[in-house]
């Protein structure tokens, strides 16, 4: 099964190699990758994978997993599981606001 | 207890300069930090010049994986983040299997590492190491701090992520020349916790739906519920409903051993009548548990005419390994508080469950003289009282322990339930001992097990820690043992340990009070001995080398497949 999903990162050590390995990890794997800068502190990836033929893992909870990654600010889907690369459902990591908290304002 | 403070033992700093490094020790001041384990080296010198004169109390381990192990029952008892400290290289690898195991068992830990300075990294400098890569999958989350104006909002944000959601580990790599460097010291924010997310009616009222129309629920708690401090919201919906109750390894103590509705511990080694229940029940309520194999064995096999209505904090542990017909994603308390079914027709339900509680509990009648584990550690459990701590190693006695002790409290029970890493035990018991001071605190251990990280028998005496070690010697690696026993034909490779040391002599020069003991008759007075005894104290026990543990459910297998002593 080929899924596509685009991965808004933040610009910071590691980022990179932590969300491809908990793809990875998973059980997934990475078909096609492109990465761009979004100005200084974030990245946009777009990864192509597919799940690996020993790990029976869905692929709702891949995202969830992606998703709870402090470095992952947004990720987005495609609904379909084809070669084409519609991302159409996103969603907002909830770690969005931990700069707040280290910065001392209110959560 | 003697707390050895580190002005004590240490010199005044060389430098009044404020550096990187006293940067970093006020942050953890303004983080509420108390107490750090650690171990000193090259690239962390910076910060240990910094500590005299601190707030901070610093437990030297001997090893840096004992810090870890100590840092981690730290905060699980104090609920607090626990600190550890080591240098670069070694130190931090050192670290790695205290950081796996914190984050297998969802524990809030804060470990910082000394790295070379800013210009060697990358250049296989002396103890360099990589060691932010190295731990990538074992992390929450991890900073390497390239910055010294960045040291108070990156510790601020440590404790943050360790704290908020599901907890776990963040490490923070600290080059020796941010540490050394000379600096302003600025205000260091304090880290605030994330707030789950608390749902609409509709979702509780769909969860009370399947509650009154189920004839057989049954509650399945985990670790979850201790973490969250949801204790006292799930007992309330247990005394509102009269659910029965089984426990995961790491669930055991949020519904107290002795209560009427607690069947026991579920999974491989867990009681019949709790793996009964899971398979006969028709609305499985998983309350911050995740499936783990251990627990469910064949999956597709387990508790296989259930809904499920799955209560958790981590969204990502939602359908998983098994489909929820219904979840409840978000703060446990809250939705255990919310949950309000009604009257519910489940007598019958109740009473076959306290009838398989009944006739399937635990027997203590074995025969022969020589020690029975689970009667010595039931009874050692029972007369220890509420205030009780049992830390484990991992083997034979950590599943006799999780079967058989009295635990009132989720803190009662700390074990390496995740990662199931030997060497857990003592260090542990540094840590909960740090945790809270007035604690009887037990470490129950085997004789591989207490060679992983048997140095820390000096942290003992050097800080005066009153922990009481029970070692229950059956002179093999038992739980392998076992397994090769009942499903290697007993073809037995590697398990002998007959040359173990004298444990008591070896424990006497180490500074502890020790005694054997290798008869039945002889337990009584040892119990009372070591719990008598004010420092630390070792109880090598000699147990049959054949004692296996039982029931058992074969890998593979369905729970109710429960093999039994023969």
């Amino acid at each position: 099964m080929i899924r596509h999903i685009e991965i808004s990162l933040e610009s910071q050590h590691g980022a990179l190699l932590r969300v491809l390995g908990t793809i990875e990890r998973r059980g997934w794997v990475v078909r096609a990758m492109d990465m761009d800068s979004q100005g200084n502190d974030a990245q946009t990836l777009r990864l192509k994978i597919e799940r690996s033929r020993h790990h029976s893992g869905s692929f709702d909870t891949l995202t969830r997993h992606v998703t709870k990654l402090f470095c992952v600010r947004q990720i987005g889907v495609s609904t379909t599981q084809t070669d084409e690369c519609a991302i159409v459902e996103t969603s907002a990591s909830p770690h969005a606001h931990m700069a707040a908290v280290a910065t001392g304002a209110p959560a | 207890m003697t707390k050895t403070s580190p002005a004590t033992i240490a010199k005044a700093p060389l430098s009044n300069r404020f550096t990187g490094a006293h940067m970093l020790i006020s942050a953890l001041e303004a983080q509420g930090v108390e107490v750090v384990f650690g171990y000193p080296g090259g690239a962390i010198m910076p910060v240990y010049d910094a500590l005299p004169g601190s707030k901070l109390t610093h437990i030297l381990t001997r090893h840096e994986q004992g810090a870890s192990f100590a840092a981690d029952a730290y905060a699980r008892v104090s609920g607090r983040p626990g600190v550890c400290l080591a240098t670069s290289g070694p130190g931090g690898t050192n670290l790695v299997t205290g950081l796996a195991n914190a984050f297998m068992d969802s524990v809030p830990v804060v470990a910082i590492t000394g790295q070379v300075a800013r210009p060697l990294i990358g250049t296989d400098a002396f103890q360099e190491v990589d060691i932010f890569g190295i731990t990538l999958p074992i992390v929450k989350h991890s900073f390497i701090i390239d910055d010294p104006d960045k040291i108070g909002e990156i510790v601020a944000e440590a404790f943050a992520i360790a704290q908020s959601g599901r907890p776990g580990p963040v490490l923070i790599d600290l080059p020796k020349d941010v540490a050394a460097a000379i600096m302003t010291p600025t205000p260091t924010p304090v880290a605030q916790k994330e707030a789950l997310p608390i749902l609409i009616r509709d979702d509780y009222e769909h969860a009370e739906h399947l509650i009154r129309e189920a004839r057989r629920p049954l509650l399945y708690v985990g670790g979850g519920v201790g973490i969250s401090g949801a204790v006292p919201a799930l007992r309330n919906f247990i005394a509102r409903t009269g659910i029965p109750v089984v426990a995961t390894l790491k669930g055991l103590g949020a519904v107290p051993t002795d209560a009427p509705e607690f069947l026991g511990m579920l999974g491989m080694h867990g009681s019949r009548a709790a793996n009964l229940a899971v398979q006969n029940c028709d609305l499985l309520i998983t309350c911050g548990a995740r499936f783990d194999d251990r627990a469910t064995g064949r999956l597709t096999g387990f508790a296989p005419n259930a809904r499920v209505l799955h209560l958790d904090g981590d969204p990502a542990e939602i359908g998983k390994l098994r489909a929820a017909d219904h979840a409840l994603p978000g703060n446990l308390t809250y939705a255990l508080n919310a949950l309000h079914p009604g009257i519910l027709s489940i007598d019958t339900w109740q009473g076959e469950c306290s009838h398989d509680r009944v006739t399937h509990a635990a027997r203590y009648d074995a025969p022969g003289d020589k020690v029975f584990a689970p009667a010595l550690l039931k009874t050692l459990s029972e007369r220890a009282g509420d205030d009780l701590i049992v830390t484990c190693d991992v083997g034979q006695h950590q599943m006799w322990a999780a079967q058989h002790c009295r635990f009132v409290r989720p803190e009662a029970h700390l074990t390496s339930g995740g990662l199931g890493a030997m060497g857990y035990g003592i260090p542990a018991g540094i840590g909960a001992l740090y945790a809270e001071p007035d604690a009887t605190v037990i470490t129950v251990t085997g004789d591989g097990s207490i060679m992983m990280n048997i140095q820390e028998l000096a942290t003992l005496k050097r800080y005066g820690l009153p922990l009481k070690i029970v070692l229950l010697d059956n002179q093999a690696l038992g739980m392998v043992r076992q397994w090769q026993e009942l499903f290697f034909a007993g073809n037995y490779s590697e398990i002998d340990l007959s040359d173990n040391p004298d444990f008591a002599a070896l424990a006497r020069v180490f500074g502890l009070e020790a005694m054997t003991i290798t008869t039945r008759a002889e337990v009584p007075g040892a119990i009372d001995w070591l719990l008598s005894c004010k420092g630390p104290a070792l109880m090598h026990v000699h147990i049959d080398p054949a004692a296996n543990v039982w029931p058992l459910v074969p890998p593979g297998a369905d729970n109710h497949d429960m093999m039994e002593e023969r």
